[in-house]
């Protein structure tokens, strides 16, 4: 019997009771809370006077996702509804009114909702990715640094080149980006994203690149080995690299996650090198979420079992669990 | 060579506990309570450090028509999701302001000492003898202040530290060691100090006299210990098999002051025994001498402690062969036939087979292995070098205490046995993984210093570059993981940075990251800790965007000034421009009303703005349009205090020229044009005399041009077309034209 202790957790908040999903900001001390009555909630960690708890009714269909842009940008929120429709809000505060969170822009409405968007601060300015249900890949761009209103479509693609079966025929349940982290201070325009659908052409997880010379989205590798066949992605990450020769990807597919090994830059043909360099598979259910610490290091994975696993390299480049979050059922009702 | 052992592969922070006997991958479990119905879906994020902040939401059900819905709340179940902060890494109960104090000494011990190597690498070139030389005592300078910083010292039951209340008084809590200090101590001696190589038996004596309790639950130590409890009630302790044991066992691993005191506690001493007693008593006191005199290969003995001390070999050896021979002599003496107590005879019989080196005596005073191994090294081969030999004694004390009856999982009875031994032996690879296994990042990261003071080999594997790591060293991956521990807590994350900053590869990039990880748009004095810690590393780059983090926070909550200044500090010239618009945008909008208020409000931020003019056109513009709105008040001010005309005209064409820097190309933006051109008209109509002349009155006028132009093309960016409404056109026009009439009638 491993080691058991409980005495480490804090619990920090009690949730309402329809809550879809959670986004820590970067410096962690704040949580935005989206929920399926379309209400956003923002709260402070730990609480202050300055960042009061807030709520507001959000969008009018239940919000899928919540995610924070760059702190640079302000506490700046985007939320996507089932309904397809994305909101940017941000906080402000006056004299007249207080702290407030008012909308900024709207996007507009799609026809289908959008899986999954990142925020991305490149140098040509703020963007954001969205991977919409259709299996299109939107990338919307504002020049603008402060007031944030005026955005425009930079590019729209599908996930797939050469699609062979009709893309009409295809559902996507879910979806996941994630940037490459800021080398050198400096976000590159490169971010690694996979689809969960029913077709196996669009599943598999690819790494798209702008290239400036052609001034279009490039894709640069897929994170697959030759032999298999794609799989389904629930979620991915990139690791943050401060220093490592080469970058890492987790990606969650099933019940296993994959940790993929890549090397910039670029080879003669355009192409990344790309190798799996763990494949985990001690979740006994789906693996949904992921998520890597500051030193990219540490890999935390967490399953539809309700586990959350943490993951290590050992010397010899073996990645092995290092510990684990269960959670237990309490027996009595509160 | 044996090759790294690190199969275990544990390293940061969440290495096995101890107690998880059950194998060595067994990962650390935490469990977290929840009320949900069905199994929550868990979202993972890291907050600082090495902490894991958990949300536990209800499972999300799709229905057939893509519809999403909250499965428990169909069900009707109450069932709020919940999040949790998860500190990863060891249980332990040492207390957090003890740790925080620990944090703090040791930072500063540590950071001395690389500043020291610098130094040293600089001084030298980075080779040489004398570098090395010197550098093994600077490391023991640095083990000796953590040692201290880690407790007090302390030595066995009733040792001469702790005499004045032996037999009553008990060792309290807190004076016992901990282990970190005990293996703290063992690597110093082993891989640091220099001099006590010659001397080493002796300082494994000290070293088990202060840690003996710590080896496992069942050492001399704890007997001892009981034996002082049982001692207080005692008469003759010397019908009692223990008292012997007891004396024995003091003195076969060299607790002289302890054998010599019990001894002392002998029946025979008390006044009313002595007449029947004196020839046992005689035997009892001569044993008692002849351990005081038991000759020590050491530098000195504590004052007041039994025996004597030699520091040099020769010396040393002739005075232990004739110790040795008194004490053989004793051992066949014919006193001892006339000894009536057999208790006695026996039992001191036992501490002169002791005394002269009988390995089966020894092995029933002792019971820890490390317990014997200091017994044989004192009394079985006091001039034995050892540094070769000692892992191969170790090895066999080992097996010959596990042969004698310790059949529980040695693990489990002795969690420190591998790492002691792998000291012992000089095995660094095992000292490294096993206290990685056993105790948190704090001791890796500070032990790497003792493991590298001397030993070429530790330097080779500590230092040598990983790939599988990212290209960084144990050296390296040890520190990193400190500080990511330091990282956790707000109160201690500044010392992080002391370690970060000795880490070559990764070091700085994570000091990036941490220092971007704070939330300093929540108070100015965090904000301002992290610009020092910026300074202080140069970190230019990090600086740049924790002032704009700061700027933009400050602007988008009303405090604008604020905001103006930490952008202005940010550089952030796109960002200022934005500010600038933005200001202007409410100037103009509040010409209408209350135009004063505005104006005054504006003055301030433009002259806070102004300092940096050069560096964006937007504040070019606005820093002269706050000139410009400036002077046609004072020339409203001066109409009404009917002031000298020549002072008004002065204002008048200062103004003038105001407005004609504004409207040059390239200073003020289209969409403004028609404010300015607006707020022209009072000088243009200006009664005494016309201010502009014709060639100035023309750039007006083809501004105003301009703007008609680019209504009819539709590119007004910026301007509502009705502001651009005839009317108000007409009057600028009307204005214009009567100035150029004016003007060429003066000319």
């Amino acid at each position: 019997m491993a080691s058991n202790s409980t005495s480490s957790i804090l619990p920090l908040l009690t949730l309402p009771d329809d809550v879809t999903h959670t986004a820590w900001n970067s410096s962690s001390s704040r949580l935005a809370l989206a929920s399926h009555s379309g209400t956003l909630h923002v709260w402070a960690y730990p609480p202050s006077v300055h960042s009061p708890a807030t709520s507001w009714q959000a969008h009018d269909a239940p919000i899928l996702k919540v995610v924070w842009a760059p702190p640079e940008f302000g506490h700046l929120l985007a939320t996507c509804a089932t309904d397809g429709s994305v909101s940017l809000w941000e906080e402000i505060s006056s004299k007249d009114a207080g702290i407030e969170w008012r909308l900024v822009c709207q996007f507009p409405e799609n026809q289908t909702p959008v899986l999954d968007f990142v925020f991305g601060s490149c140098l040509s300015g703020l963007k954001i990715v969205t991977a919409g249900g259709d299996g299109h890949i939107k990338i919307y761009e504002t020049a603008s640094t402060l007031e944030l209103r005026k955005w425009q479509l930079q590019a729209e693609f599908p996930n797939v080149a050469n699609l062979k079966e009709g893309i009409a025929r295809i559902t996507c349940t879910s979806a996941s980006i994630s940037w490459r982290p800021p080398v050198d201070s400096v976000q590159r325009p490169v971010f690694a994203l996979g689809y969960c659908t029913s077709s196996q052409q669009f599943s598999t997880a690819k790494i798209w690149e702008f290239a400036e010379a052609y001034q279009r989205w490039q894709m640069i590798a897929e994170l697959r080995e030759s032999h298999e066949k794609p799989e389904p992605v629930h979620h991915m990450s990139w690791a943050p690299n401060v220093g490592r020769p080469f970058e890492l990807i987790a990606v969650a597919s099933g019940k296993s996650v994959s940790i993929w090994r890549l090397e910039f830059p670029l080879d003669s043909q355009g192409r990344l090198v790309v190798t799996r360099a763990a494949r985990l598979i001690d979740h006994n259910g789906e693996v949904s979420h992921l998520d890597w610490d500051m030193t990219g290091m540490t890999l935390a994975t967490s399953g539809s079992d309700g586990t959350v696993r943490l993951w290590q390299s050992n010397f010899s480049g073996q990645w092995q669990q290092q510990g684990i979050v269960k959670s237990v059922k309490d027996s009595y009702k509160r | 060579m044996q090759m790294p052992s690190f199969n275990g592969g544990d390293f940061v922070p969440y290495a096995n506990s101890p107690v998880s006997a059950g194998g060595d991958g067994a990962p650390v479990v935490h469990t977290v309570h929840h009320s949900m119905a069905s199994t929550p879906r868990v979202l993972v994020s890291w907050g600082p450090g090495n902490t894991l902040r958990l949300s536990y939401l209800p499972q999300v059900v799709r229905d057939g028509d893509d519809d999403m819905k909250i499965s428990s709340s169909r069900e009707g179940d109450a069932a709020n999701g919940q999040v949790v902060e998860v500190k990863l890494g060891k249980k332990d109960d040492q207390p957090l302001a003890e740790k925080r104090a620990l944090a703090y000494s040791s930072a500063q011990a540590f950071a001395l000492l690389q500043n020291q190597k610098q130094q040293m690498l600089q001084s030298d070139g980075g080779s040489s003898r004398t570098g090395t030389f010197d550098w093994w005592q600077a490391v023991l300078e640095y083990s000796q202040i953590i040692s201290a910083t880690l407790g007090p010292a302390s030595g066995p039951p009733g040792s001469a530290t702790d005499f004045s209340g032996f037999p009553t008084k008990e060792l309290q809590a807190s004076t016992k060691p901990t282990t970190v200090k005990a293996i703290w101590d063992l690597v110093e001696i082993f891989y640091v100090d220099k001099n006590g190589a010659s001397w080493l038996p002796e300082r494994l004596v000290e070293w088990l006299a202060s840690y003996d309790a710590v080896l496992s639950s069942n050492t001399l130590h704890t007997k001892l210990t009981k034996l002082q409890q049982r001692l207080v009630n005692l008469r003759f302790p010397e019908e009692e098999k223990e008292y012997w044991d007891g004396v024995a066992s003091a003195l076969a691993v060299g607790w002289l002051d302890i054998a010599v005191y019990l001894l002392r506690m002998h029946g025979s001493y008390q006044h009313d025994q002595i007449d029947n007693r004196n020839v046992e008593n005689g035997l009892v006191e001569t044993v008692a001498v002849l351990i005081s005199k038991m000759p020590r290969l050491r530098p000195s003995l504590p004052a007041g402690a039994p025996g004597q001390a030699f520091d040099f070999k020769p010396e040393f050896s002739k005075a232990w062969e004739k110790w040795r021979s008194q004490v053989a002599k004793l051992d066949g003496s014919t006193y001892w036939g006339e000894c009536n107590n057999i208790t006695t005879q026996k039992g001191l019989k036992k501490l002169l087979k002791v005394l002269l080196g009988s390995i089966e005596d020894l092995l029933l005073s002792t019971t820890h292995w490390m317990e014997l191994l200091v017994a044989h090294l004192l009394h079985v081969q006091p001039f034995s070098k050892v540094s070769e030999g000692l892992a191969g004694y170790a090895v066999k004390c080992v097996e010959s205490k596990g042969d004698s009856g310790m059949n529980e999982s040695t693990s489990a009875n002795d969690p420190l046995q591998e790492l002691t031994l792998a000291i012992l032996s000089d095995d660094t690879e095992v000292v490294v993984a096993e206290c990685t296994r056993l105790f948190d990042p704090w001791l890796m990261a500070h032990l790497m210093e003792l493991l590298t003071a001397k030993s070429k080999y530790a330097q080779s594997i500590l230092r040598e570059e990983r790939y599988a790591l990212g290209g960084i060293s144990l050296e390296e991956l040890n520190r990193l993981s400190y500080a990511q521990v330091l990282c956790s807590h707000q109160l201690t994350w500044q010392l992080a940075p002391v370690y970060l900053s000795f880490c070559p590869r990764q070091g700085l990039g994570i000091l990036e990251t941490l220092l971007l990880k704070q939330p300093v748009s929540t108070s100015d004095r965090l904000a301002l800790k992290v610009l020092e810690v910026c300074r202080l590393y140069d970190l230019g780059t990090v600086a740049t965007t924790v002032n704009r983090i700061v700027g933009v926070h400050h602007w988008k909550h009303g405090r604008k000034g604020a905001g103006i200044a930490w952008l202005q500090r940010a550089q952030d010239d796109r960002r200022l421009a934005a500010v600038a618009d933005e200001l202007l945008e409410s100037v103009s909008l509040g010409m209408s009303g209350s135009q004063m208020e505005t104006l005054q409000e504006l003055e301030g931020l433009v002259d806070l703005l102004g300092s940096e003019l050069h560096s964006s056109q937007g504040l070019t513009f606005l820093h002269r349009y706050k000139d410009f709105k400036t002077g046609l008040q004072i020339i409203k001010k001066l109409r009404k205090q009917e002031t000298d005309q020549q002072k008004i005209a002065e204002q008048g064409r200062q103004a003038a020229d105001f407005l004609l820097q504004l409207l040059k190309p390239q200073v003020t933006p289209q969409r403004f044009w028609l404010p300015l051109l607006r707020d022209a008209v009072e000088l243009l109509e200006w009664p005494e005399m016309p201010l502009l002349g014709i060639h100035e009155t023309n750039l007006l006028l083809s501004r105003l041009q301009e703007l008609s132009l680019a209504k009819v093309r539709g590119d007004l960016e910026g301007i509502d077309p009705r502001d651009l409404s005839r009317q108000s056109l007409e009057r600028i026009r009307l204005a214009l034209a009567c100035n150029l009439g004016r003007a060429l009638l003066q000319e």
